[in-house]
């Protein structure tokens, strides 16, 4: 199995503080990581490293043997890494369809100049890019919504949508910040669901940041633990669940069910 | 823009009243643009020309700053650019014998590439940040214009700059200038408006909506606001050197800071969110010193009243009158 | 006039004009700090501050300590007001905020030149007479602008130290949230710094419309002094904006005689845009977490 991904000895500081200090792990093709840690652990800094949204302090970041860290998010979202946001997650005014649209940006094969003389070819390009948006919204349960303004999606669609916008760009590797925090237990159970049926179907590789254990412990195959911006563990489910230094880690911060 | 609650048929296609209403939309424009053609017949008092000919380059620079307001950036040093297209075609015209439509153009490009350079540099700061720089940006374009008199002849200005001739016809007279600012204007209103339905266009109002979500999506936020900037700095620089050729003078007084507010204001007042916006705040605020001619302090407190209560009751412009107007009748029908 | 007498008078205008740009950065760094507003008509106060001195002072012929307090009053009073009515619905969108400051301070000028005219007038001097001092003499009515600045910023600063209002003041200016959840109220804090902040764009131009003269238009240089300051100083912060302040008068003071103002000013102006582009969170201040 080669690595997808690669994290090698990243660092990253703010100001005195350490978010991340000398993190190295990896991600293999098809696999679905877990990416845990009690809050303020540097999970959402080490996905923004990897996703371009800041330039590590030191260490590399290899995607596909590329060196991607210090690359814009728009050129590593080009090589087929697509990540989601903990919070900010879709364009409220836009419909549901033109979100996932943009989110195919990169994957539309009409050239920005093309579509401004709205030649046939560019009319074809966009057309195709929308028949498969409005597939995708199908396969998330979200075509019946698709020209209603995002913003106006109870909660749950709006964090199933920011998965299909990322989706939309076909990724290889899919990063989801906490995909579930925030929804009853039938959405997070419906999105297990999604992000297994995806990795079945698609063959897309995943790297999850969840404070949702029972899930986490379900579906990953491997998990990496960081604490404090260092990780202290790396195994299988079953490894972690035992692991001493991670039950500490997670003592007095309340572990969610 | 269609309705996003309407129901729709096959693969996404709106149903028949909508493309009625296209076709409404499109006569209307029609209508509208045969009417502008006819005005010089029917007008024949200068004074009104004149301000047709000013609504029209308001319009334009007005659009132009609607461009970079699309990328989520204000730009309170517009009418810098402008002044630099007024310099540079008066200065060709007056030492090169430049002709003016030459000037206009290489104006256009010349404050295009400077904004395009500038922009790289600027586009960094956000927010608050951007209207600082490009503020304090446009007051060194304001005293260098003041202070450089061997070139630009410092507060005396600019004097005696050829009108625009086209194949050897000036353009001198008002109602001829006309024909030239509305062709002007209409171009600009095409060019930008299949700039924003193109993938150009969505990619700036992803990257005016949410920066961060935009980039993950794959749209380098930084190339498009470069390239928005560029374009409707070019814009301005190019309209710029039209009122140069148009009112034959340029200081450093044609285009200050009270001019980028000009214009903010009647973008802000028509709306920031379609063209048509910039158009509505153009003609409606262009004239309105007519109702208080010769009482200049009148005229300013007006605008700034309007423009203040706008933003508050009005956020949408004149523009979204019509949105919510047919909100409300939508409203009141009930839903299949 | 020899050399050292020519640079006692450059440092004296100097702090008179750094105490000024003083006041307005502070009252203009304080409003950005706390209500994240910039506001583009803080010159317009000043401009109020300097025709209300000017009645009071040169037509009633109050006592000019009198003077300070009633504009400081009235257009304290006029800020707070403007605050409740056009900047209140902006707060959680600076930018239609800051256009709407934009609109203020068109309003305000131009109600100025309805109501008062164009044409600059002159304002006598609060005191005559000179310090000697060796061998510089300095006119007094100098050193009281001085004097009368610094008792202003003193009594700021003991306001912001020492009172429960100056202090949630700077409890919101330097985490907005926490404060709120500690019960801090936001419609009462904001037209307080607000009130603040435009009184003291109006003591500096009552303190400077004897020097100056008093027109409607005398709000934009002052005005254009205290952005540059505060990006000097850091936007938000009041420490950098009285070291900035300071700093930016003396500076001005020197290189206009050696340059002459216009070259000057230009240079200012390209040296504040890098500065902004190269450290946007001030020469002075410290990077926001
Ligand atoms: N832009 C930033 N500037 C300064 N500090 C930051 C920044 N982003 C994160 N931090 C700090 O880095 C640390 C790690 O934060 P991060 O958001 O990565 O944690 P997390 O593991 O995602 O936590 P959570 O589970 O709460 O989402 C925290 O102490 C946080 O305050
Ligand atoms: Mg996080």
């Amino acid at each position: 199995m080669s690595a997808l991904l690669e994290v090698d000895g990243v660092s990253r500081r703010f100001g005195g503080l350490y978010a991340l200090r000398d993190v190295s792990f990896s991600v293999g093709e098809g696999e679905i990581v877990g990416l845990i840690g009690p809050n303020g652990a540097g999970k959402t800094t080490c996905f923004n490293v990897v996703s371009g949204t800041l330039a590590p302090s030191t260490g590399t970041v290899r995607f596909k043997g590329h060196q991607i860290a210090g690359l814009k998010p728009s050129a590593i979202v080009a090589l087929g890494l697509a990540r989601t946001f903990q919070a900010t997650t879709v364009f409220p005014t836009a419909t549901v369809l033109e979100n996932v649209m943009r989110g195919a940006f990169a994957r539309t094969p009409v050239s920005p100049l093309a579509s401004l003389f709205n030649t046939g070819a560019a009319r074809a390009g966009l057309a195709a890019s929308e028949e498969r948006c409005a597939r995708l919204l199908e396969r998330l349960g979200l075509a019946p919504f698709r020209h209603q303004p995002a913003g106006e999606l109870p909660y749950g669609h709006q964090r199933r949508l920011g998965v299909a916008i990322a989706l939309a760009a076909q990724p290889q590797l899919l990063m989801l910040d906490e995909p579930v925090a925030g929804l009853n237990p039938e959405e997070s159970a419906e999105m297990g669901r999604l992000i297994r049926d995806l990795h079945e179907t698609e063959k897309v590789t995943v790297l999850l940041v969840e404070h949702h254990m029972r899930l986490v412990m379900g579906i990953c195959h491997r998990i990496v633990v960081l604490d404090h911006g260092e990780k202290i563990a790396e195994g299988l489910p079953a490894e972690i669940r035992s692991d001493r230094s991670v039950i500490e880690a997670y003592l007095g911060t309340e572990e969610e069910a | 823009m269609h309705d996003p609650r309407l129901p729709t048929t096959g693969s996404g296609r709106l149903p028949g009243s909508a493309a009625g209403r296209t076709w409404a939309v499109r006569l209307g424009a029609l209508a509208a643009l045969l009417a502008a053609a006819a005005l010089p017949h029917f007008v024949s008092n200068q004074f009104y020309m004149h301000m047709a000919n000013l609504a029209l380059l308001n319009a334009i620079f007005t659009m132009s700053l609607g461009l970079i307001a699309a990328v989520g950036q204000l730009s309170l040093g517009h009418a810098a650019f402008a002044a630099t297209g007024a310099y540079i075609s008066a200065l060709g015209a007056l030492h090169l014998k430049l002709p003016p439509l030459l000037g206009i153009a290489a104006s256009g490009l010349a404050t295009a590439l400077v904004a395009a350079i500038l922009g790289k540099i600027l586009l960094r700061l956000r927010g608050v940040y951007f209207v600082l720089v490009t503020f304090l940006a446009g007051q060194v374009v304001t005293l260098v214009a003041l202070n450089w008199e061997s070139v630009t002849r410092g507060a005396n200005g600019l004097v005696g700059i050829p009108p625009i001739s086209v194949l050897g016809y000036s353009l001198g007279a008002r109602a001829q200038f006309y024909y030239f600012a509305l062709a002007a204007f209409v171009g600009v209103f095409i060019l930008l408006r299949a700039l924003m339905r193109s993938q150009y266009g969505r990619a700036f109002r992803s990257i005016a909506e949410n920066i961060e979500l935009a980039e993950s999506s794959g749209i380098d936020a930084s190339r498009y606001q470069v390239i928005a900037f560029a374009i409707g700095s070019g814009i301005a620089g190019a309209a710029g050197a039209v009122m140069a050729h148009y009112i034959r003078y340029v200081s450093p007084d044609t285009f200050t800071f009270h001019e980028s507010v000009a214009y903010i204001t009647m973008l802000v007042v028509g709306g920031r969110q379609t063209l048509t916006g910039a158009v509505l705040g153009a003609a409606f605020l262009t004239p309105l010193p007519e109702l208080l001619r010769g009482f200049v302090s009148m005229q300013h407190i007006i605008y700034g009243a309007v423009l203040v209560s706008v933003l508050i009751f009005l956020p949408g412009g004149l523009a979204s009158i019509g949105h919510r107007i047919a909100k409300m009748t939508r409203g009141g029908r009930p839903r299949p | 006039m020899d050399f050292s007498t020519l640079l006692a008078q450059a440092a004296l205008n100097g702090l008179v004009i750094g105490t000024m740009y003083m006041l307005m950065a502070i009252g203009f760094t304080l409003v950005f700090g706390i209500m994240r507003i910039v506001n583009f008509a803080h010159g317009e106060f000043y401009m109020l501050g300097a025709f209300s001195a000017f009645f009071t002072y040169a037509q009633w012929e109050v006592p000019f300590v009198f003077c300070l307090v009633i504009a400081a009053l009235t257009i304290g009073a006029l800020g707070a007001l403007v605050e409740r009515a056009i900047i209140r619905p902006f707060r959680n969108d600076e930018l239609s905020g800051m256009i709407a400051t934009l609109g203020v301070s068109v309003v305000i000028q131009n109600a100025a030149v309805v109501a008062w005219g164009p044409t600059p007038r002159a304002m006598p001097n609060v005191v005559d007479g000179v310090l000697s001092v060796g061998p510089f003499t300095f006119p007094l009515s100098r050193l009281v602008v001085i004097a009368t600045a610094a008792l202003i910023f003193a009594v700021f600063w003991f306001f912001m130290q020492r009172t429960r209002t100056g202090r949630a003041m700077r409890a919101v200016a330097q985490d907005a949230d926490t404060a709120l959840i500690q019960g801090i109220r936001v419609n009462t804090i904001y037209p307080i710094a607000f009130a603040i902040s435009v009184a003291l764009a109006a003591l500096a131009g009552a303190l400077m419309a004897p020097i100056f003269s008093v027109s409607p238009f005398v709000g934009l240089t002052p005005m254009l002094k205290a952005f540059v300051v505060v990006i000097l100083g850091g936007l938000g912060s009041v420490p950098g904006a009285v070291v900035g302040g300071l700093l930016l008068g003396l500076i001005e003071s020197f290189t206009a005689t050696a340059l002459g103002s216009l070259v000057a000013d230009i240079l200012q102006l390209l040296l504040v845009i890098l500065i902004l582009l190269v450290r946007p969170w001030g020469l002075l201040g410290q990077k926001e977490a």
